[in-house]
């Protein structure tokens, strides 16, 4: 039915009105119209001064948050039995600190809450080219629609406007050939000048070789790149000499040489060294092995998942895969089979000779510094041409049980995707932040301005619901404190440094998050101040789960790395809470931990968040602010 | 006993008449936000069909998001239907792209509103601008008067246009 006010716009044309209770003068019998105009325009009087009065020049006032329900359908079967041990990126390996895990008697409201309400989330999935493509963003994962058996791996596929809100789509390719029979696994996409989309990725062979093949939309005029081929002459790339066929996966992104050639990377080792294999191609269909390797690093062992592109020192904005030249470093990072991180350097890129060389070769690739320094594997990043930044996206397992990932029928997501930055102010790594779009699911915001913590307190920041959160905090902390920092704690890292009880001079302070009320459960997410054997100060930033369940069936290890704190910067982090994840940021992003988190008790009404403070020297002052997230749409 | 003077009732009417009109014809807190869009008119029947009197640029950008939203599936569905009834050759491929471009919007619809109904009008204001685009591309996408979505296209774009310049007023 039309819609008249539209029709009828330029002839004032106003309908009756559907609510029986209003005025109107049409409504009216004449004689008292008088009097009931009186009334109307008395009334509407009253209203307009008050209305005015409540919006000139107000602040933002806090919008009430709207139903957090994480209600989206995932048609994901339920199912039966454990999984097996998978193959190649696919293994979970528990580490030690599983605590003997005794199972747990999770109840299915505990495992229901665990499910997240912004993170892209699907049954088995890590990650293969992700792209942006005539308006929308496409993240194709490797799913398995039969759940419990490991096999049958095939491409997911979904689409977004935003990055936010997900429309899943049928499955992009499933293994139906004898070069992907026994698993269709990462791979990248090249957006070709004249906007052609070719999809790189690896096979395992009905003899669980590693190969290499291409595919391509079989419609590109469709946006949303349903249905795709596979080149009928595939595989393109096989296992070289010297090289084992299970150390041969995930091609990267290619790029353009100064010839007009397309270049790409495949991760691969040699004995214990973790290498980078270049190949060179026109066509995507022929290639050759380039001499030599972009560069290697021994002990790191078979690097997957390689990333390579070029980042810019000088400006704010993402660089296209194929920039080289002044101002251009160059992100090289690899996924470490043995230790299940992901490890990056910047470097120097020499496009003639092919080879990539690290600023600092003491952090280089695969011993220095983390991407993620919690659970985060598998991470790749693509260049969004609508908003010329670069995207890193990243995956999360589990780290609770396989039979709880069972029970509940589902295992990892995926990271919020972050931009990803060259930090100007420290010249030696990257800024990663949540995209601009998140902010999007915003709602009532509660702000608490210059808290003092004194030492040893911990302070309840009362907000209401407390599992889908984004917290904003910066800390000061009196500057006498740092004097009484002692060198006893030089050797201190995140992982050995005993955690939120363990007190120093200056640290343990921050936020604890997924707390319940008694604190019976929580997990401290938190800045420690150490002085190193020359003196220096070192600030460490850490996620400790040791406390973070009382089942004993998860993982409860402390998590995190060293973040370089500049003269005159306060302490400040970024946190995001969704359910059974949550994600920090240090100094806006200069080190980054992801934890997985599954209380039994800081659940739902639950669930809280505090500040704590337990140095024993330093006075810490808190501002934070904190929005409560509604739930990202997923539809199919 | 002096004789005090009072106003009488109908001095009191007159006087309350009076200033009320002149209060009113100073300016109808509502159309005074919908000047500022692109489409008073349109604006100005949306807010007070939906009994919004107050100049609350939120509370009407809710009102013609309804309306854009509605619009919006409307004209998702009836470019599928025409597409599923064997379309003349010349209008197939714009109808193609047309989808494609409503698929976006229909899209775009959710973080307008969350922009609008959680304060964070940046995000409305972007997508709404993001719409209004899209159906004007479809529009262009068919030759000249050929186009069986005009009014539609018109209705979207407008109804959008209003949408991103409310939002701006938020900011």
């Amino acid at each position: 039915m039309e819609d008249p006010i539209l029709r009828n716009q330029h002839t004032h044309y106003i309908p009756l009105p559907e609510n029986d209770e209003d005025l109107t003068p049409a409504s009216v019998p004449a004689k008292k119209l008088v009097k009931g105009m009186l009334v109307i325009f008395s009334i509407s009087m009253f209203v307009c001064l008050l209305g005015s009065s409540l919006i000139g020049g107000e602040e933002r006032k806090e919008v009430k948050d709207t139903a957090l329900a994480a209600g989206r359908s995932m048609e994901i079967p339920a199912p039966a039995i454990s999984r097996g041990v998978a193959e190649g990126v696919s293994e979970k390996k528990f580490n030690s600190k599983m605590a003997g895990g005794s199972e747990f008697d999770w109840s299915n409201e505990m495992l229901n809450w665990q499910k997240t309400a912004f993170h892209f989330q699907a049954q088995k999935n890590w990650l293969n080219g992700p792209m942006f493509y005539k308006g929308w963003y496409h993240l194709f994962y490797q799913y398995n629609p039969q759940g419990a058996i490991w096999g049958n791996i095939v491409w997911g596929h979904a689409v977004s406007r935003d990055l936010v809100n997900w429309r899943h789509l049928p499955l992009a390719m499933v293994m139906d050939q004898w070069y992907d029979i026994n698993g269709v696994w990462t791979g990248s996409a090249t957006i070709l000048p004249d906007g052609q989309v070719i999809m790189l990725y690896t096979g395992s062979t009905n003899q669980s070789v590693q190969v290499q093949n291409l595919a391509y939309p079989a419609d590109p005029s469709d946006p949303f790149l349903v249905k795709w081929v596979k080149y009928s002459e595939n595989p393109v790339l096989v296992p070289p000499p010297g090289i084992n066929v299970k150390d041969f996966r995930d091609p990267t992104t290619a790029w353009k040489t100064s010839q007009g050639k397309w270049q790409i990377a495949i991760g691969s080792k040699v004995n214990k060294t973790g290498i980078t294999l270049i190949y060179e191609t026109e066509d995507f269909k022929k290639f050759e092995l380039l001499d030599g390797v972009l560069h290697g690093v021994p002990t790191t062992g078979m690097w997957e998942c390689v990333d390579f592109f070029p980042i810019s020192t000088v400006k704010d904005n993402g660089l296209e895969n194929s920039i080289v030249g002044d101002g251009v470093k160059h992100y090289l990072k690899e996924s470490s089979d043995d230790t299940r991180y992901d490890y990056y350097a910047l470097g120097t890129y020499d496009p003639v000779k092919g080879v990539w060389t690290p600023d600092n070769t003491e952090t280089d690739v695969g011993i220095g510094m983390k991407v993620d320094y919690g659970k985060f594997y598998a991470s790749k990043t693509f260049y969004d041409q609508k908003k010329k930044r670069r995207v890193l996206w990243g995956w999360m397992p589990e780290a609770d049980s396989e039979s709880s990932d069972v029970k509940k029928g589902w295992a990892s997501v995926m990271a919020v995707p972050r931009t990803i930055l060259f930090d100007k102010k420290t010249g030696s790594n990257v800024l990663q932040w949540p995209v601009v779009e998140i902010e999007s699911l915003r709602a009532r915001c509660t702000k608490f301005n210059k808290v003092e913590i004194k030492p040893g307190s911990v302070l309840p920041l009362k907000i209401g619901k407390a599992t889908q959160l984004d917290i904003i905090a910066e800390f000061e902390v009196d500057p006498e404190a740092f004097s009484a920092i002692t060198e006893a704690d030089a050797e201190y890292s995140c992982t050995n440094g005993g955690g939120a009880a363990r007190r120093g001079a200056v640290g343990p302070f921050g936020l604890l998050v997924l707390a319940d009320e008694s604190r019976s459960e929580q997990t401290p997410v938190y800045f420690y101040v150490t002085k190193g054997a020359d003196g220096k100060l070192k600030t460490h930033f850490c996620n400790d789960k040791s406390r973070s369940s009382l089942a004993g069936d998860v993982y409860k290890g402390i998590e995190g790395g060293v973040v370089p704190v500049l003269e005159g910067e306060k302490f400040f982090v970024r946190v995001l809470v969704d359910h059974s994840i949550v994600e920090t940021f240090a100094q806006g992003g200069r080190t980054c931990v992801t934890s997985r988190v599954y209380p039994t008790r800081a659940i739902f009404e639950s669930a809280r968040v505090f500040v704590f403070n337990n140095a024993t020297a330093a006075k810490v002052t808190a501002s934070v602010k904190i929005w409560q997230m509604k739930s990202a749409r997923f539809t199919s | 006993m002096s004789s005090r003077p009072s106003m009488s009732p109908k001095f009191f009417i007159l006087f309350h008449v009076v200033f009320s009109v002149i209060v009113a014809s100073q300016g109808d807190p509502v159309e005074d936000i919908c000047n500022k869009t692109p489409y008073p008119n349109l604006c100005t029947s949306i807010a007070k069909e939906a009994g919004v009197k107050e100049a609350d640029a939120k509370k009407i950008g809710l009102a013609v998001f309804e309306k854009d939203n509605a619009k919006a599936i409307e004209t998702l569905n009836f470019i599928k239907q025409l597409l599923n009834q064997k379309p003349d050759p010349s209008i197939l491929k714009p109808l193609q792209d047309c989808s494609g471009s409503y698929e976006a919007v229909v899209t775009e619809m959710g973080p307008i509103r969350d922009g609008l109904a959680l304060g964070n009008p940046k995000f409305a204001e972007q997508y709404a601008n993001s719409c209004a685009t899209e159906a004007n591309n479809c529009e262009g996408y068919f030759p000249p008067s050929k186009s069986p979505l005009t009014d539609k296209n018109k209705d979207v774009h407008d109804l959008s246009a209003v949408i991103a310049t409310l939002a701006h007023l938020l900011l």
